[in-house]
């Protein structure tokens, strides 16, 4: 089985593992969900509310995506989407997947709207990527040809850890009508029922006067 | 006895064969240098223009703001392109004879930040029986101090093949264009977009296209209709630079990874809007 991407984790970690001396890590303040069985996901949308954040670091994004939750990283697959940002650049749209060959893509479209929903899903024989409409990235779905999507993610990435969380106190980074889709069926409130929370000064929390699928995230020194 | 002459006479074949090669190869001028897809050599056919007339074609062109080019140098050059057609038509390896014009003296600038950063550009321009001559690309030199090599192990790809993957429909066919703005704004407008110093790059090439971008997309009546129309682009491609750190996501066992132990991306390629420079896509690449 063809594994570029698994070979280049195993090469690539253990040769810069062995001169690098920094431990800094990738922050998330994100929830997720899991399935322990098919029908797996094939969608995911929710509404982010663009907060815009100083990148003191290296990168920033803040995504709503699925992927296979392999335990090992060579073994990941996943298709995300929502906005990035890199250091002295600007916010931009982005589109992310690995498909099943282990193979990764990854571009950007353009700046993002005050309040976009981003979507990505199965449609046809078309995996589509979507921000308020507009289809901004298509692959055969055949690229995610026996991929268990058996996880959704959804909140912010930070790199590395330290770097800030998008939102403030008194403006918080919102999504909102969070949902998820499992093959065949149709969306739904996703019930957020896991959280990863390890950016130093990060935070996260679900509304909690919107049932279900709405959260936001902000950092304490913004 | 018959078999021992079929196989001497095959011996005697690939020995010219490889002759032939060799002598070929022997009185090909050398490459002087590349930029993405561009490579040139040294070319004695005649020129239309003159090497003055090429430094103030490319001093209009390139309109740097301080208002001339440092230390221009110019010369003729046999160009050759090995962009493949995404659209469908045009050629491998089309070949142009084009003046390479060298100077010193731009400046770009961060408007997120407001740092500025000089650079060193060449272009290439035309050589054809108009009068006026037009930019088929314009590019820094391969800084080696700087350059990344690609991470580890990771399977490398063309620029082509992902702009293919991304249906920008990319036309091969060189096509020689005369900036809507200036390059130092382009360039200056990239790095403020995606956030990568095109003076801090392994190195960059901007190149005049013509593509028909089928995404992004909407929906008009059932049909999917691009947004961006066909017509003139720029590609600009950077190499030998660390583009974008590939973030995995949390794996089942859910240990912290090191940011220092990211693979990442080594190139990209973007699509330009020439009348403004608005950086309209990118792909990254290993």
């Amino acid at each position: 089985m063809k594994k570029p991407f698994g070979l280049a984790i195993a090469a690539g970690w253990l040769a810069l593992t062995l001169v690098s001396p920094s431990n800094a890590a990738t922050g998330y303040e994100a929830y997720y969900d899991l399935l322990d069985n098919t029908p797996w996901y094939d969608g995911v949308t929710a509404s982010i509310q663009y907060q815009a954040t100083a990148v003191d670091g290296e990168d920033l994004a803040v995504w709503i995506g699925l992927d296979n939750y392999a335990e090992e990283d060579a073994d990941l697959k996943w298709i995300q989407g929502g906005w990035g940002q890199q250091h002295t650049g600007q916010p931009l749209i982005y589109w992310e997947y690995i498909g099943a060959d282990g193979t990764y893509h990854i571009g950007e479209d353009v700046t993002p709207g005050d309040d976009e929903v981003y979507t990505q899903k199965h449609q046809g024989n078309q995996a589509l990527w979507t921000h308020n409409g507009i289809i901004y990235k298509q692959v055969d779905w055949i690229t995610f040809n026996g991929v268990a999507f058996s996880k959704g993610q959804y909140g912010a990435e930070m790199q590395p850890d330290t770097d800030r969380t998008p939102g403030t106190v008194a403006s918080k980074n919102r999504f909102s009508s969070t949902q998820v889709r499992q093959a065949g069926g149709v969306f739904t409130p996703a019930p957020l029922a896991g959280v990863v929370s390890n950016a130093p000064n990060g935070n996260i929390e679900k509304v909690e006067a919107v049932p279900g699928s709405d959260f936001q995230t902000w950092d304490t020194r913004n | 006895m018959q078999y021992r002459l079929k196989m001497a006479l095959r011996l005697l074949w690939t020995l010219c064969f490889m002759y032939g090669n060799f002598a070929a190869a022997a009185n090909m001028p050398p490459i002087l240098g590349s930029a993405g897809p561009l490579s040139w050599q040294a070319t004695k056919v005649s020129p239309v223009h003159n090497a003055k007339q090429a430094i103030d074609a490319a001093s209009k062109l390139l309109a740097p703001a301080s208002g001339t080019l440092q230390q221009p140098i110019a010369q003729l050059v046999q160009v050759t392109d090995s962009t493949p057609a995404t659209a469908g038509h045009g050629a491998v390896n089309t070949v142009y004879t084009a003046w390479l014009v060298s100077a010193s003296g731009f400046t770009l600038q961060n408007a997120n930040t407001k740092q500025n950063a000089p650079l060193a550009l060449s272009a290439l321009l035309s050589d054809q029986g108009a009068s006026t001559q037009q930019l088929y690309a314009v590019f820094t030199a391969r800084n080696d101090s700087l350059w990344v090599k690609p991470y580890p192990g990771m399977k490398l790809r063309t620029a082509a093949a992902d702009m293919e993957e991304d249906q920008w429909l990319v036309d091969a066919q060189p096509m020689p264009t005369t900036p809507k703005i200036s390059i130092e704004q382009l360039l200056s407008t990239f790095w403020s977009t995606t956030g990568i110093n095109p003076a801090k790059a392994g190195q960059i090439a901007l190149i005049a296209r013509s593509a028909a971008p089928q995404l992004p997309a909407q929906l008009v009546q059932g049909k999917q209709t691009p947004l961006y129309p066909s017509g003139s682009y720029w590609i600009m491609q950077v190499n030998g630079s660390k583009t974008h750190n590939l973030i995995l996501p949390m794996s089942s066992k859910g240990q912290p990874r090191s940011v220092s132990q990211q693979p990442y991306m080594s190139s990209m390629a973007s699509l330009i809007r020439s009348k403004d420079g608005k950086v309209l896509r990118s792909v990254y690449l290993p």
